[in-house]
């Protein structure tokens, strides 16, 4: 009879043991941790400022004043323009003339008698995130009579 | 008195059946219960150390494709775009990430292998942070929508304007490929569910 009772006892304690009730630690539900790799992260990328891939310059109507607009494409992420302006070639002597210009045209007023080469750059977020500049636009004289050509 | 063994015997038995089944009962539903809620967190350079089972580690990377829709630039938010690698038998799923502090800002490469180091864009100047990070290292940030890895199964996710850039990034973080600051834990459950397609996409905004 006591074999019995002490057989009894013995797999009930076992199956508790078995269990995790009795003896062993068990998992507490719901708060395993895990690891993951060392160096968990993402690839982000960041902005190549352009220039705008067209730039023309036009005579201003009426063709007596002395002005040329210049237009431009828009560029993509661009926050601000500057444009520049030659009157030495279409290669040299491009000096700034206008900065955070936000839309994609610009006049420049007032000229003398010379030929006028222009491009356009590109700012995004910053001043110091400057584009290339342009290609330059092609050549518009402003003449003695005053006459844009 | 053999009757009487007979039925204390009988009730012992009978004792020990009940709490046996009752016992099991409860111990079966929790174990289903923990099969299926997992905190996952990232230590860096550890192996797993689930408490009662054999849990392999996440793993999460960079990677080139798809490539990123929105970029940064000095005052703007960019994506970020990593894959998940879960090498278990059973799906998990992420619920949210735990960030490093703002401070701790991204290395800039010349590649999207990230193999070139870009010398002037540097994790000392390049002011590129995980959006939404503080000052406190480990803050946690909830996914919009839960990310299901397939078991032994990656994931391809792009999490949108999950960085951001300063507005004194130097120019010569321009054009630049970007390895985030390491997250330094994700929550995740694991267990049965139904394992996202990839690509996703996903985020958090707060």
């Amino acid at each position: 009879m006591a074999a019995t009772y002490r057989r009894n006892r013995v797999a009930a304690i076992a199956l508790l043991t078995l269990l995790g009730i009795v003896g062993a630690p068990h998992a507490q539900a719901g708060a395993w941790n895990v690891v993951v790799a060392a160096n968990a992260t993402g690839l982000a990328q960041s902005v190549a400022p352009q220039p705008p891939a067209t730039v023309t310059a036009t005579c201003t109507a009426p063709l007596t004043d002395r002005s040329i607009t210049v237009s431009w494409t828009d560029a993509s992420h661009a926050t601000s323009y500057v444009v520049y302006r030659s009157t030495t070639s279409s290669t040299d002597g491009f000096t700034a003339v206008a900065t955070d210009i936000t839309s994609t045209t610009w006049t420049d007023t007032a000229l003398k008698k010379a030929t006028y080469w222009y491009a356009v750059a590109t700012v995004t977020g910053s001043s110091a995130w400057i584009s290339p500049m342009s290609n330059p636009t092609a050549a518009r004289q402003i003449t003695t009579t005053p006459r844009c050509l | 008195m053999p009757g009487a063994h007979r039925t204390a015997r009988s009730r012992w038995s009978m004792r020990t059946k009940v709490m046996s089944a009752t016992m099991g009962t409860v111990m079966a539903g929790a174990t289903a219960y923990a099969a299926t809620n997992w905190f996952v967190g990232l230590n860096s350079g550890s192996t797993a150390e689930g408490q009662s089972a054999s849990i392999s580690n996440l793993t999460i990377s960079a990677i080139a494709s798809p490539t990123a829709t929105n970029l940064l630039y000095p005052g703007a938010n960019g994506d970020v775009v990593l894959k998940v690698s879960n090498p278990n038998a059973f799906p998990v799923t992420l619920t949210a990430v735990q960030l490093p502090a703002n401070t701790t800002y991204a290395a800039g490469y010349t590649d999207s292998a990230l193999a070139t180091a870009n010398t002037g864009c540097t994790a000392t100047n390049s002011g590129v942070a995980w959006n939404f990070a503080t000052a406190t290292s480990g803050s946690s940030h909830a996914l919009t929508a839960p990310l299901t890895v397939a078991a032994s199964g990656t994931l391809t996710v792009t999490l949108t304007n999950a960085a951001s850039m300063a507005l004194s990034a130097p120019a010569a973080c321009a054009g630049t490929f970007f390895s985030m600051p390491s997250l330094t834990g994700v929550t995740a459950t694991g267990g049965a569910a139904t394992a996202t397609a990839g690509p996703a996409t996903d985020s958090w905004v707060s």
